[in-house]
């Protein structure tokens, strides 16, 4: 039984690691899974469009392969 | 046309104004020597190179390794004026997560190190870019994390985020906080430092 519950806090604890240099759009935000496998942001594109002349929204480019702030 | 010392000392007081940051000599701080050792016990960094080539921040101070306004062979004038921002941004970041945060994910994980300093390379790659209309080579700004103690993966992370930047940049877009700052001024007062082909 003491190892079951062991088991089940074992699996409950795991973490959902991302594979490293991965990116995607969270929302408006860009996020690179870093080394540790976290997801941490790259570019946040609301933040990128109060700071420039144009509105940006985070989307992957046709035939690229990384998430990114572009212009609407 | 290249920067004068009066367009550096303004440029500076500017921005630490706006960030209520100070500058501090590095060479005459005593802190700066201590910390200096300690980094190279740790095996972090050179202690020569930490105390002549890097700027550093801590808290609201930015230890410069040159006298703002004066060149000297490893810091130009226009490299004085790149690094600015760059510190800046450290200072955005230590108010956006605390400061105690800050320093304390700085100093324990080289992750988060490379993370903190992409953005403030984000500055340096925008402030060329403001200039020069090009991009940086962003693998040689990433290559710079190994000063820091940072291993090949998250180097070539911080390749990755910068390239990304790259993209935004290019595309019109102002990414760093601190750049935005510091553009409104260069807009202003400094327009004639930027190739012609961009006034």
């Amino acid at each position: 039984m003491r190892l079951v519950i062991l088991l089940a806090l074992l699996v409950s604890c795991r973490t959902v690691r991302c594979p490293v240099e991965t990116t995607r759009c969270r929302g408006n935000i860009v996020e690179i899974c870093d080394t540790l496998g976290r997801w941490i942001t790259v570019e946040d594109c609301d933040k990128v469009s109060k700071q420039s002349s144009g509105e940006f929204t985070c989307r992957v480019p046709p035939d690229a392969k990384d998430a990114v702030c572009l212009p609407k | 046309m290249n920067p004068t010392p009066e367009l550096v000392k303004d440029f500076w007081k500017h921005m630490t104004g706006v960030y209520n940051a100070e500058v501090v000599d590095k060479r005459d701080s005593a802190l700066m020597n201590l910390i200096a050792d300690g980094l190279s016990a740790l095996g972090v960094t050179d202690k020569q190179a930490f105390l002549t080539r890097f700027t550093t921040t801590i808290g609201r101070r930015i230890y410069t390794p040159f006298e703002v306004g004066v060149e000297t062979s490893l810091h130009s004038l226009w490299g004085q004026m790149v690094i600015c921002p760059h510190e800046c941004q450290h200072v955005a970041q230590l108010d956006e997560i605390g400061e105690l945060q800050f320093e304390a994910r700085y100093l324990i994980s080289s992750m988060a190190r490379a993370e903190f300093e992409v953005a403030g390379y984000r500055c340096n790659l925008e402030m060329d870019h403001w200039r020069y209309g090009k991009i940086v080579d962003v693998h040689e700004l990433a290559g710079r994390l190994r000063g820091y103690g940072c291993s090949s993966a998250e180097i070539s992370v911080a390749e990755r985020m910068l390239s990304i930047a790259a993209l935004t940049v290019n595309a019109g877009g102002v990414v760093s906080e601190a750049f935005s700052v510091a553009k409104l001024w260069l807009d202003m007062y400094a327009g004639e430092l930027r190739e012609p082909f961009l006034s």
